[in-house]
């Protein structure tokens, strides 16, 4: 009996031996697997050499390049640039909506606050009314709407200053002498806005009224029924007016720029790209050179014209939804190369040639009332934008 | 003593039984899991030609090499049809492609046939059935060069398929004679994909080939103890082809239409049995399609197929009177070879194949057929290993012993 239980324990013992190297055996052949299942190595693509056609890179450079600036309205951005310096100097408009039912004599405080976002810098400026009436969709530092002129560049402002202040840490309370105001004054800050002009070097950011708890507002006092009787007016239009000294800069030069817009228009001849290509990839490269800059981070956009430039010039229009953009982050060195992928555009204009003719592309920042920047594009050399594209052509057919 | 043996026995019905809703349950799984799988069998070489000729899908004529005259392919083979029956067959393949130092696996499970015969009056029988044809089913990628840092990943999927209905006479319990109409339908999609540079893909194109057409079949077997003789003609195989090319980025599509014809085919095949528990059979299948066309816009030219056969030897043994084993050996020649290029001319695909499988019997249902099939493939560039594992889930009203007796 004890030597069956002996013989039958080994037994077990053998069968546990058999089964383990069975396990190991099968977990073999299961890795073996799937190294081979998950792998992408190169087999059998010989069998379809007669079907692929290939893919091409090409480099391609503009063959047609330009520049210009646009006094853009700035109205309904996010942030007012206040400020002057070499470059650029900068004013505010703002507006506020004042009820009827406060009389104007009966007003007896009128505070503007503002707040900025760079809460160390520092900024002294005045107000004064404006004289004429203004738009924010068209306002700008030539443009008093879309249609008319301002009587003087920079916008028309009665000469007398109803309020200083300095602008420093988060915010600003301005106290204007409204009491000691006459009613042609009163009124037209209540018909065109108020001014707000810088008095020293350097350019602050304030929060416009994009954002309803930073917003400028006023503090109005006045009296109601013989009740003192306090209001906060958030500001209904705001806008930067924005001038620069680079207008007289080289012509020639391409340049990119925000606040007063600069933009570039490059022209690529595609011809040589075949209708039926697949773009696998179109990069446009350059190395700018930084002419101006208020902040480390630019962002460019591309846009596709959808008018001839030569024909148009800076009048020719664009597609308002960038194609594609690109940060540009201001380098510690020289070797930072922008790359924009605009593979939908090219493929649109090599596709759709018919329809959607090529006429060229424009850069310029994103958006245009970003921190103020300047760049300039090389027109030629190693620097000068350029277009690698890859293409793909398709397949032949399985039977020939 | 008698007590104990009559519950003994009693529990080795009972194990017997639940045995058998094991098999059928495990059986059913499989063939829902090939059912509800869109992948089929994968070759490297299915990218050219019409693809691979899939074989017939009966896992017992698998074993036995697949001579395809004793299928149900052969609308003749109908000679002892007693009882409505049908059969389904599931398909697991695994392939391993070689090409210089580099190996890669293509899996895959798929239903394979669907085959179903029912007697008529005057020894008339009745049948129809699906199976595939042609597999177009790959995926390869292309080399990765020093000067070119993409890569193309071309995946293709699909095949063709004949719907198949006949009608077959026995004669004199011996021999059978049989037609058949097949409705040819099919379609592959090719999606070339292109690896970008900065990582992830971007599907260039897509080509989506339709088939349809006609064909026609007629067969005859004769049946006998001691041997069995059978063989069908196939005239001809005319498809319609609609190719679509999607361009993505192009977004243009353009569309071409072809004529393609195949020559006829021609199958035969015997079987001696000895002895009731040994049989040998043979088969030779002839596809001399070198001259199979395609016609464009009036304009016919060859396909350059070549005039290719089959050949299959295959044994039965059985065990007992319900676990027969069998083995086969075939050669064949595929009908297209490797494309050829300046270095080297076109090389013909050879494939030898060494085949094996039982049968499980399934009590009041029928039976559960198992092959496995080992295929080497060799073109000049290229080694392939094709594994198979087949299994047929045969049901016959009446359970009866299935040994070799052609159809069902």
């Amino acid at each position: 009996m004890k030597a069956f239980q002996i013989a039958d324990c080994r037994l077990q013992i053998s069968n546990r031996i058999r089964s383990s190297a069975g396990i190991l055996r099968f977990a073999f052949c299961i890795l073996t697997f799937a190294f081979l299942g998950c792998n992408t190595l190169p087999v059998g693509y010989d069998q379809l050499r007669d079907r692929v056609t290939g893919a091409s890179d090409t480099t391609l450079v503009a063959d047609s390049a330009a520049g210009y600036l646009r006094y853009v309205p700035l109205g309904g951005s996010s942030m007012l640039y206040l400020g002057r310096d070499t470059s650029y100097q900068s004013r505010v408009v703002v507006r506020f909506s004042i009820p009827d039912t406060m009389s104007l004599d009966s007003i007896t405080s009128f505070q503007m606050v503002l707040h900025q976002s760079d809460t160390l810098a520092r900024m002294s400026f005045i107000c004064r009314p404006c004289s004429l009436e203004w738009v924010e969709s068209g306002v700008s530092w030539q443009m008093s709407d879309s249609f008319n002129h301002w009587m003087n560049p920079g916008g028309d402002f009665l000469p007398d200053t109803v309020a200083t202040g300095t602008i420093a840490g988060d915010s600003i309370t301005i106290d204007f002498k409204y009491a000691g105001l006459d009613s042609a004054h009163r009124a037209a800050i209540r018909k065109s806005g108020i001014g707000i002009f810088p008095q020293d070097t350097g350019i602050v950011a304030v929060y416009s009224g994009a954002a309803a708890a930073t917003a400028p507002r006023l503090r109005v006092t006045y009296t109601n029924k013989g009740k003192e009787t306090k209001r906060v007016i958030s500001d209904i239009a705001d806008a930067s007016l924005i001038d620069t000294i680079a207008t007289r800069s080289n012509p020639l030069d391409l340049l990119v720029g925000s606040g007063v817009a600069f933009r570039a228009w490059l022209k690529f001849t595609i011809d040589s790209i075949p209708p039926e290509a697949t773009i696998a990839r179109a990069d446009l490269k350059f190395r700018p050179e930084t002419k101006y800059h208020r902040t480390d981070t630019i962002v460019l956009a591309i846009h596709r014209l959808t008018e001839s430039f030569t024909e148009k010039g800076a009048n020719a229009r664009f597609e308002a939804v960038p194609i594609g953009s690109a940060s540009y982050f201001v380098p510690a060195d020289s070797d930072t190369v922008v790359t924009i992928d605009i593979r939908s555009l090219v493929q649109l204009w090599t596709s759709r040639s018919d329809t959607l003719r090529n006429y060229g592309l424009l850069i310029n920042a994103a958006p245009e009332w970003s921190p103020l920047f300047r760049l300039r594009i090389p027109r030629s050399g190693p620097n000068a934008p350029r277009l690698e594209i890859q293409y793909v052509l398709p397949p032949e057919d399985r039977f020939k | 003593m008698k007590t104990s043996q009559i519950v003994d026995c009693r529990l080795q019905i009972s194990n017997c039984l639940r045995s058998s809703v094991g098999i059928l349950r495990f059986a059913f799984c499989i063939l829902i899991f090939a059912f509800s799988s869109s992948a089929s069998a994968q070759s490297f070489f299915n990218s050219r030609g019409l693809g691979e000729i899939t074989p017939a899908g009966d896992a017992r004529i698998a074993a036995l090499a697949e001579p395809s005259a004793l299928s149900t392919l052969n609308p003749g083979i109908f000679v002892n049809l007693n009882q409505t029956s049908f059969s389904v067959t599931a398909l697991g393949a695994a392939t391993v492609g070689t090409q210089g130092a580099n190996s890669r696996l293509l899996p895959n499970i798929r239903p394979a046939t669907f085959n179903v015969a029912t007697p008529l009056p005057f020894q008339a029988r009745l049948f129809a059935g699906i199976n595939q044809k042609f597999g177009q089913d790959f995926d390869v990628w292309s080399e990765s060069l020093a000067d070119t840092a993409y890569r193309r990943h071309i995946i293709g999927r699909g095949g063709i398929y004949a719907l198949r209905a006949g009608l077959a006479k026995s004669l004199f319990g011996k021999v059978c004679i049989g037609a058949e109409y097949g409705h040819i339908v099919g379609g592959s999609r090719e999606n070339w994909r292109f690896e970008l540079e900065q990582g992830g893909y971007t599907s260039t194109d897509t080509v989506e080939i339709d088939y349809s057409g006609n064909t026609f079949k007629v067969g005859a077997s004769l049946q006998t103890r001691i041997f069995s003789l059978a063989g069908y003609y196939e005239p001809q195989i005319s498809m319609n082809v609609q190719r679509y090319k999607r361009v993505h980025g192009a977004v243009g599509d353009t569309t071409r239409t072809y004529h393609i014809s195949l020559p006829q085919s021609l199958s035969f095949a015997g079987s001696l049995s000895p002895t009731r528990r040994l049989g040998f059979d043979l088969g030779l299948t002839l596809n001399p399609w070198s001259g199979a066309t395609i016609t464009r816009n009036d304009s016919v030219s060859r396909l350059g197929f070549g005039n290719v056969w089959r050949g299959s030897i295959g044994a039965e043994y059985d065990i007992d009177s319900l676990h027969p084993v069998r083995i086969g050996y075939s050669q064949q020649t595929w009908y297209y070879g490797t494309p050829s290029d300046q270095f080297m001319p076109p090389t013909a695909i050879k494939e030898n194949g060494i085949h094996f499988g039982t049968s499980v019997p399934i009590p009041k249902f029928g039976s559960l057929d198992i092959s496995g099939e080992l295929l080497f493939r060799n073109s000049y560039t290229i080694k392939e290993t094709a594994g198979r594992l087949m299994l047929t889930l045969a049901y016959s009203e009446a359970w009866a012993k299935r040994t070799r007796r052609w159809g069902y």
